[in-house]
């Protein structure tokens, strides 16, 4: 058999006709203008695109691999097509049908499913890698990012906060790594505990509280938290999350945009480890530990008075339009219809704003009461209050002198270093 | 340099004529690139690349890249043969890899950095991004031939990462204002060291006719900008005092967006300008190039490119492919006899480190092909 094709031989960029002629081992290539034929064995070419009505069929040779067979006509690729059954095939592009692509689809939902629930998981466990000096930097950069208040330090008020801290210290199993803890000017309800041994109580915290017991419970609570290392843990648990979608996507914007105070947001198991040693903690430093479960009670309660008021927020609504629309006399009912923008907008009037900040963070529930209730058992008899009442007061006054955060922050963090 | 006219480009099937003087002008037969890649074709192999890239937790995002490029780049056709793109996924993986750790180091580095000392680092990275370009652009000019005959760029990546950041130095302490001189001298000292086989390009262009252009697009992108950040400010203000601090809060990033979208959107118009005078100046022994693209072409094209992109939540990308592909195929010209134009093949060069960099800074250093 003979066909036609151009032949570029790699070296020139002049096309050359040729005449194509098969045996059983070789190809040849015959230039029409007389010069020396090119041999390939079979086994050696290969076909850069099969032929298709928008390109023409290209081969190649293993061992020149710029030269290149160009042929043009169908007839021509068919003819040849046949013989080149063992040549390397680069050219099946387009392999894949619109059905592999739904199983790959397929395919892919489910390892998607399956990686974001092991790897973020798996990452956790890599927190004990992290040096501490690293950890801390995360930390800072954290605090700076989410927290950034002037440091509250009003030498009674502080006097008072570092007596409740030491006080809380007295009721560890064991010591802590050496923390840092400090009150922020934020009126917001909230305490956090962040990567590096950070305490971060916000000022506002104290003012919601009903008693000093009630704080000793959340401050023991966030004890808790570095004690397990919950913070690194869930940044860990993070940068498994923002590796994987940027692996699997190419990026995590999204993850970002979404916020690292998210990404901290311990697990449920997280924050029951924690409840579990604030009890202990209190009970061994001969603290009220009931008083803690009083603090989630009320923030229960709140939370469910919020959902009766967005109840009947939407039911008033419901009858407001009812009314109307009775006025009308053509339309029906819709209890529904109220936007859930506006039922919050309506409750915002009605439950203040820092009771939502907490919840968001850290969820009430009677199952949670219920379980710190059944381990703080009764009051101990030897119980003396963490401070007195002047000290309590004093502390309430905490943030009557503030200090800029990282210049605070540097000198802990000098503090830290030398011991 | 001499005024160059491009007539009546022919059909890809018809050979182009010799080059004619006329009256001291240059009047050469001009021969249109085509594309024949298909939409249905282009979504085959995005969709294929997204699931295998998930499937295999982004290892296969090499591979995908080059099945993307040989497919595009092989779409094209220059005087009835097409351009091929020779690069592997193998490479792009290997040049990754050789990267790779010296961006681990770096990142791990900067969580024990004082804040301070981040220029320290960050320096570098904005020497290496022009480094990375220059890197990538070799290997895709490399991997690119036609006729058999290799695309080729020699120099020092590392020399011309000094020569831009110095460009960059120089834009900042004029407030912008050389940028154009800044862009051509960047491009010209790549393109004098580019070629396709054996014929070096040349590059001549001049950035006095951007000037004009040039301020114009940057001072309306700057008070755009301004207006918007400030919008967002005063949003932001809002949420401080009143209540609804989310909705203010989204309002403001909005603005902020917007601002962003539509700074580049009118920039567009300095960009074809310069595009045009990129192509104008450039040479490849006697072949010319010519950029028919008008500001209000590119104008079109990203603004239809970012709505198709936001609103199809990115699941227009290769709508946005076909566009890009299209609007090149429409404006670019090619001016000169190709067929006497003897091509003779020049050295490969190995590696694709550049690539690898690329990659880590985020960057995608355009060839204008593939």
């Amino acid at each position: 058999m003979a066909l036609h094709a151009r032949f570029f031989d790699g070296i020139q960029s002049r096309p050359r006709a040729v005449t194509i002629a098969v045996s059983q081992t070789s190809i040849r290539l015959s230039p029409d203008d007389g010069s020396a034929p090119v041999i390939w064995a079979l086994g050696d070419v290969v076909i850069l695109d099969e032929y298709t009505r928008a390109h023409p069929g290209r081969i190649s040779c293993r061992h020149t691999p710029d030269a290149r067979v160009i042929i043009d006509s169908a007839d021509g690729w068919q003819m040849l097509r046949p013989h080149l059954s063992q040549a390397k095939n680069l050219g099946n592009l387009m392999s894949a049908s619109w059905g592999t692509l739904v199983m790959y689809a397929v395919l892919c939902v489910l390892v998607v499913f399956l990686a974001m629930y092991y790897i973020p998981k798996s990452a956790a466990h890599l927190e004990g890698l992290v040096p501490e000096s690293a950890a801390r930097s995360i930390g800072r950069q954290v605090i700076a990012a989410h927290f950034n208040a002037p440091v509250c330090v009003e030498p009674k008020g502080e006097a008072a906060f570092r007596k409740l801290m030491t006080r809380l210290d007295s009721g560890l199993a064991e010591p802590l790594p050496p923390y840092v803890s400090f009150v922020v000017k934020n009126s917001e309800t909230n305490a956090f505990a962040a990567p590096g041994d950070y305490i971060i109580v916000f000022s506002g915290l104290g003012d919601d509280v009903k008693s000093v017991d009630e704080l000793a419970g959340i401050l023991s609570h966030e004890m808790g938290h570095v004690h397990y290392s919950h913070p690194m843990r869930a940044m860990m648990r993070y940068m498994g999350f923002s590796f994987l979608m940027r692996a699997m996507v190419g990026d995590s914007s999204l993850l970002d945009a979404a916020g690292l105070v998210n990404a901290l947001r311990f697990s449920r198991e997280d924050e029951a480890t924690a409840d579990d040693f604030a009890v202990e903690s209190l009970k061994r430093a001969k603290l009220d530990a009931g008083r803690f479960a009083d603090f989630f009670e009320r923030h229960d309660r709140a939370e469910k008075a919020m959902i009766r008021s967005m109840q009947e927020i939407t039911t008033d609504k419901a009858k407001d339009k009812s009314k109307d629309k009775d006025q009308k006399d053509d339309q029906k009912t819709d209890a529904a219809d109220m936007t859930k923008s506006e039922a919050e907008d309506a409750l915002r009037d009605r439950v203040p704003h820092d009771v939502l900040e907490y919840l968001s963070t850290h969820p009430a529930s009677e199952a949670r009461v219920a379980r710190i209730r059944a381990t703080a058992g009764d009051k101990p008899k030897n119980y003396t209050p963490a401070l007195s009442a002047r000290e309590w007061a004093d502390y309430k006054k905490i943030c009557d002198k503030t200090v800029p955060l990282q210049q605070w922050l540097d000198a802990q963090d000098a503090i830290r270093e030398r011991n | 340099m001499t005024e160059l006219t491009l007539e009546q480009p022919p059909q890809p099937e018809q050979k182009p004529m010799p080059s004619v003087q006329q009256g001291g002008k240059v009047v050469v037969k001009g021969n249109r690139i085509s594309y024949s890649g298909q939409l249905g074709d282009v979504y085959k192999i995005w969709l294929l690349n997204i699931f295998l890239t998930v499937i295999t937790l982004g290892i296969y995002s090499f591979w995908g890249k080059t099945r993307m490029r040989r497919y595009i780049t092989g779409s094209f056709k220059l005087a009835n043969d097409n351009f091929e793109y020779t690069g592997t996924g193998k490479e792009l993986f290997i040049g990754f890899l050789k990267v790779f750790p010296f961006f681990l180091l770096v990142s791990v580095g900067l969580q024990f950095l004082p804040p301070e000392a981040i220029i320290i680092v960050y320096l570098p990275i904005m020497y290496l991004i022009p480094v990375a370009i220059y890197m990538s652009t070799r290997y895709r000019l490399n991997r690119l031939t036609w006729r058999g005959i290799r695309g080729r760029l020699t120099g020092s990546a590392f020399r011309y990462g000094g020569f831009a950041l110095w460009r960059m130095f120089i834009n900042i302490i004029t407030l912008g204002i050389l940028i154009p001189a800044s862009d051509i001298a960047t491009y010209g000292y790549m393109m004098n060291r580019a070629g396709f086989g054996n014929i070096r390009a040349k590059f001549e262009g001049k950035s006095a006719g951007l000037v004009g252009i040039h301020i114009a697009t940057l001072v309306g992108a700057v008070v755009v900008l301004f207006a918007s950040f400030g919008l967002a400010g005063l949003l932001s203000a809002g949420a401080m005092t009143g209540g609804g601090a989310g909705a203010f809060a989204g309002l403001g990033a909005v603005a902020v967006v917007l601002g962003i979208f539509l700074a580049i959107l009118i920039r567009s118009f300095y960009h074809a300008a310069l595009q045009r005078e990129q192509m104008r100046g450039l040479t490849l022994g006697h072949v010319r190039f010519k950029f028919t693209g008008t500001g209000y072409d590119m104008f079109r094209l990203r603004l239809g490119n970012l709505l198709l992109l936001i609103f199809t939540l990115g699941l227009a990308m290769p709508v946005v492919i076909q566009r890009n592909m299209r609007f090149m195929e429409k404006h670019v010209i090619i001016g000169g006899d190709l067929e006497s134009a003897e091509l003779m093949q020049a050295l490969r060069e190995q590696g694709a480190v550049g690539e690898g960099l690329d990659d880590l800074l985020g960057l995608d250093a355009g060839l204008g092909i593939g």
